[in-house]
C-alpha cells in the first residue's frame, strides 16, 4: 500500500494543527518485520544500538506533516521533499531515540491509547512532548500519528519571534498599497485532497464541478486589511472587511476561478486586472496582485494587493480621445490639400442655381411672365441645390468629428466614390486612374468614411510620389478582389518613385515622412483604420517600378451580407455598434 | 460711330449664336436658358472636343467656356482656336481662383475671365462687348 492510499478522515495531522501543534503521520509497513523480531528495541533503560535505530527510522516513511511541523522542524519548504521520505533523514538527531522508542511501543501495543515521551531539549525547542497514537481505522494499522508540543527554548527567541511578527504586521499596515491578508489554507486543503485523488487538471475539473469555485471563494477568509485597503473600499470598520473573500470578486466573477487555478498550480503570484465594487458603491478598475505562500513561509497568510488603475485608465481614455482628435486633424490636412477640388465641386451647382434663379427673375419680370419657364428653371434650382447639399455633406463627413459607425458596404462603391472625390485633383496632376473592380464582391462590414479616408490617403500619396514621373506615365491602378482567404482585398499601384527598401518598415510609423511639409501621419492612420477593421495593410515595390499598397479586410458571407441600399455618399449614420 | 451702331443693329437683327462649353451639364442648361432670355441663340457642348468638331470659322459669334474640363482645359481650347478661328471672342468661366490661368487667358486675347458663380448682368455686358469686338476690324 502506498501511503497516499490511507484514508485519513478525522485524523489528519493538519487538523491537529489548530492549536499550533506540529504533527507527523508515519507509515510503519516496512518496519513490521524489524519490530516483530525479538530484540527490536532495547529493554528498560538500555541504549539503542545506533545502526538499529538508523535501520528503523530509515524504514519508517513520512506520510504527511502539517505546516507547523515544517516550520518547527525546519523541514524543506517543498512538501515533495518530505512526503514518502525515510524519517531518518528528516527527524532531528537529538530526539531520534525518543521517536524510535515511541514508535516501537505503539507498534507493539494492541490498544490505540496515545503514548507520550518527553524530551528536555531538541535544538531550539524546549519541553518537547511527543504524543503518538495508532490510526483509529483498523484498515490502516500501520499508520501512526505523532504530535509534537514544545516551547521555544529561550525567552529571547520568543521575543524575537513576536517582534518579527509585529514588524511584519507594521510593515503591512503601513504599506502605501491596499493589502488584504487572507487565509487560503482551507482551499489548499481541498486542493491537496483533489490532488491525492489523482486530479491534475484543475481547469477541467472546475468546468465539471463549477461549485468548487464558489466553495473555495466561500471558505477562503480575509483576516486582516490595512488602512489603505479600507480607504480604497470606502469601508468604515475593519470588521466589514473580515470574512469570505467573495466581496472582492463579486464584480468580476471569472476572476475567482483564475485565482483558484493559480493557487492550485502552485504559482507564487497571480496578477490580473479586475473591476471591483466598493462598499460605497464606486466601480473601480484595479490591478490585483496575489502572492501565495510557499512552504517555509507562513502558510496561513496569502497577501492580496490592489493597485487602483482607475486614474490610469482614465488617462488612457483621454489619450484615445487625443488620438481621435489627431486623426480628425489629419483628415483636415488631407482636406486642406483638396480645398481646390472642393471649392470647384461646390461652386459648380452654386453657379447653376444662381444662373437659373436669375433667368427665372427675368422671365417673371416680363410684362407677361413666362411661368412655364419659371417652373422648369425652379425645379433645376432645386436639383442643383440638392447636389450642393450632397457635396457639403460629404465634406462634413470627411472633416467632421464623428465616431466610427459600422454598416454593410459595397466595397467597390466605396472605391468608386473615392475616385470621384479625387477626380479634379488627379486630373490637375495629369494622373490617370485605372480601376479593375471585381464584380459581385461580398459586402464588408465597416465604416465607409474611414475606409474612404484610407483609400484617399493612399491615392494622395501615390499622386505625390509621381511628381517627378514624366507626365504621360503618371498612372494609378486600383484593384479589388476576393482573395484566397475570402477576404476583400484592395491594392493600389503607382508609377512613382517607389519606396527605398530601408524605409519599408518605417513608413507606417507616425511622423515618418520624406516630404517637405508632410506630417507623416497618412499611413499611420491608414494602418490603424485597417487594423480596426480586422485587416492588414502592407507596402512593397512593383518589379517594374512604383509602389504597391495592399490591404484586406474580412468579408461577410453571402447570408450575412445583405447589402443595405446605401445612399450615394455614405451619409447613413446608423446607430450600429462602433467598431473602434 | 455710325458704322459701329449700324453693325450692332445688324448683329442683333441676325441674332448672334453663342457656343457654351462646360463638362457640367447643369451649367450648360442654365446658361442656355439665360442666353435665351437675353435673346441670344445658343448651342451647348459638354466636351471641348465636340465643340471643336462642330465649329467652323464664323459659325459662332462668341464662345463661353469653362476653364477646368475633362480631356482639355479652356486654355488648350483657346490655343487650338487661335489657329482655327482666331477672331472668335472667348469668355472664360472658372470655379477656381486661378490667377495664373486668368492672366494667361487675357494675354492671349480672352474677352473676360469670370469666376463662378456668375452674375447675369455682368455676363450680358461681356457678351455685348465680345460681339462688338468680333464685328470690329482687329487692331494691328
Ligand atoms: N506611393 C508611395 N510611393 C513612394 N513612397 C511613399 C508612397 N506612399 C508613402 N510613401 C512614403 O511613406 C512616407 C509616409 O507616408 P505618409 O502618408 O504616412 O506621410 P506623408 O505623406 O509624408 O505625410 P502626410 O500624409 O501626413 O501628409 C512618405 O513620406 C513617403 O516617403
Ligand atoms: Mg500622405
Amino acid at each position: 500500500m502506498e501511503p497516499d492510499e490511507y484514508p485519513t478522515k478525522g485524523e489528519q495531522p493538519r487538523e491537529a494543527a489548530a492549536g499550533q501543534v506540529a504533527c507527523w503521520q508515519f507509515n510503519l509497513t516496512r518496519v513490521r518485520a524489524l519490530l516483530e523480531s525479538v530484540d527490536a528495541a532495547p529493554r528498560g533503560d538500555q541504549e539503542w544500538q545506533p545502526d538499529r535505530l538508523d535501520m528503523l527510522l530509515s524504514a519508517v516513511r513520512i506520510v504527511d506533516v502539517n505546516d507547523e511541523a515544517i516550520r518547527l522542524f525546519g523541514l524543506p519548504a517543498d512538501r515533495d521533499k518530505v512526503l514518502d521520505r525515510p524519517t531518518a533523514s528528516l527527524w532531528p538527531e537529538q530526539s531520534r531515540a525518543a521517536l524510535g522508542d515511541l514508535l516501537t511501543t505503539i507498534a507493539a501495543s494492541v490498544h490505540k491509547e496515545p503514548v507520550t515521551r518527553e524530551i528536555p531539549t531538541v535544538g531550539r525547542l524546549q519541553h518537547v512532548v511527543l504524543t503518538g497514537w495508532k490510526a483509529f481505522d483498523s484498515r490502516c494499522a500501520d499508520t501512526v500519528f505523532v504530535s509534537v508540543r514544545a516551547t521555544l527554548n529561550t525567552p529571547n527567541a520568543v521575543i524575537e519571534l513576536e517582534a518579527s511578527q509585529k514588524r511584519y504586521r507594521n510593515l503591512i499596515s503601513s504599506l502605501p498599497i491596499p493589502v488584504w491578508q487572507i487565509d487560503a489554507r482551507p482551499a489548499g486543503r481541498i486542493f491537496e485532497r483533489l490532488r491525492a485523488s489523482g486530479i491534475t487538471d484543475m481547469a477541467a475539473y472546475s468546468d465539471e464541478h463549477p461549485e468548487i469555485v464558489n466553495l473555495a471563494c466561500e471558505i477562503v477568509q480575509v483576516f486582516d486589511v490595512n488602512q489603505e485597503a479600507m480607504v480604497l473600499f470606502g469601508g468604515k470598520r475593519r470588521s466589514e472587511f473580515i470574512g469570505s473573500v467573495k466581496y472582492l470578486f463579486s464584480t468580476t466573477p471569472g476572476a475567482t476561478r483564475r485565482v483558484m487555478l493559480a493557487h492550485f498550480s502552485g504559482a507564487r503570484n497571480h496578477v490580473e486586472e479586475l473591476k471591483v465594487k466598493t462598499f460605497d458603491g464606486r466601480l473601480l478598475d484595479v490591478l490585483l496582485l496575489m502572492t501565495f505562500p510557499v512552504p517555509g513561509e507562513r502558510l496561513d497568510t496569502t497577501i492580496l494587493m490592489m493597485i487602483d488603475n482607475t486614474a490610469r485608465l482614465e488617462a488612457e481614455a483621454k489619450l484615445r480621445k487625443i488620438e481621435a482628435d489627431f486623426s480628425h486633424a489629419a483628415r483636415l490636412s488631407t482636406l486642406g490639400e483638396m480645398t481646390t477640388s472642393i471649392a470647384h465641386e461646390i461652386k459648380q451647382p452654386l453657379s447653376a442655381i444662381l444662373m437659373n434663379a436669375q433667368t427665372s427673375l427675368r422671365y417673371l419680370r416680363r410684362a407677361e411672365p413666362n411661368l412655364d419657364k419659371v417652373d422648369i428653371l425652379t425645379s433645376r434650382v432645386v436639383e442643383s441645390a440638392q447636389r450642393a447639399g450632397d457635396i457639403i455633406g460629404r465634406i462634413q463627413d470627411m472633416a467632421g468629428k464623428r465616431e466610427a459607425t459600422s454598416t454593410l458596404l459595397d466595397f467597390n462603391d466605396v472605391v468608386r466614390q473615392c475616385v470621384v472625390f479625387l477626380r479634379h485633383e488627379s486630373e490637375d496632376k495629369d494622373v490617370v486612374i485605372t480601376t479593375k473592380l471585381q464584380p459581385d464582391l461580398p459586402a464588408v462590414q465597416g465604416d465607409r468614411i474611414q475606409l474612404q479616408q484610407v483609400i484617399v490617403n493612399l491615392i494622395a500619396n501615390s499622386i505625390q510620389a509621381m511628381k517627378v514621373t514624366p507626365q504621360m506615365q503618371r498612372e494609378i491602378y486600383l484593384e479589388t478582389q476576393l482573395d484566397e482567404t475570402a477576404r476583400v482585398s484592395f491594392s493600389i499601384r503607382d508609377t512613382g518613385i517607389g519606396i527605398p527598401v530601408d524605409h519599408l518598415d518605417q513608413i507606417f510609423d507616425g511622423f515618418f515622412t520624406t516630404k517637405e511639409g508632410g506630417l507623416g501621419i497618412g499611413l499611420a492612420i491608414c494602418q490603424s483604420i485597417i487594423q480596426a477593421h480586422g485587416g492588414e495593410i502592407t507596402a512593397s515595390n512593383h518589379p517594374e517600378g512604383g509602389a504597391v499598397f495592399s490591404f484586406s479586410i474580412p468579408a461577410k458571407s453571402a447570408a450575412e451580407g445583405q447589402l443595405q441600399n446605401g445612399q450615394p455618399f455614405g451619409l447613413q449614420e446608423d446607430l450600429v455598434p462602433r467598431i473602434i | 460711330m455710325t458704322k459701329v451702331r449700324c453693325v450692332k443693329v445688324c448683329e442683333l437683327i441676325l441674332t448672334p449664336t453663342i457656343a457654351v462649353v462646360d463638362d457640367d451639364v447643369s451649367i450648360c442648361k442654365a446658361l442656355a436658358e439665360l442666353l435665351e432670355v437675353l435673346d441670344f441663340k445658343c448651342q451647348t457642348f459638354d466636351r471641348p472636343e465636340k465643340f471643336l468638331a462642330a465649329s467652323i470659322s464664323g459659325r459662332f459669334d462668341c464662345l463661353i467656356t469653362d476653364l477646368n474640363m475633362k480631356g482639355m482645359t479652356g486654355l488648350e481650347l483657346q490655343q487650338k482656336l487661335s489657329a482655327a478661328d482666331p477672331d472668335l471672342p472667348i469668355i472664360f468661366m472658372s470655379a477656381q481662383s486661378a490667377a495664373e490661368a486668368k492672366s494667361q487667358a487675357l494675354r492671349l486675347g480672352a474677352v473676360a475671365f469670370l469666376s463662378k458663380p456668375i452674375n447675369d448682368d455682368v455676363l450680358h455686358r461681356h457678351i455685348i462687348s465680345a460681339l462688338n469686338r468680333r464685328s470690329r476690324p482687329r487692331e494691328p
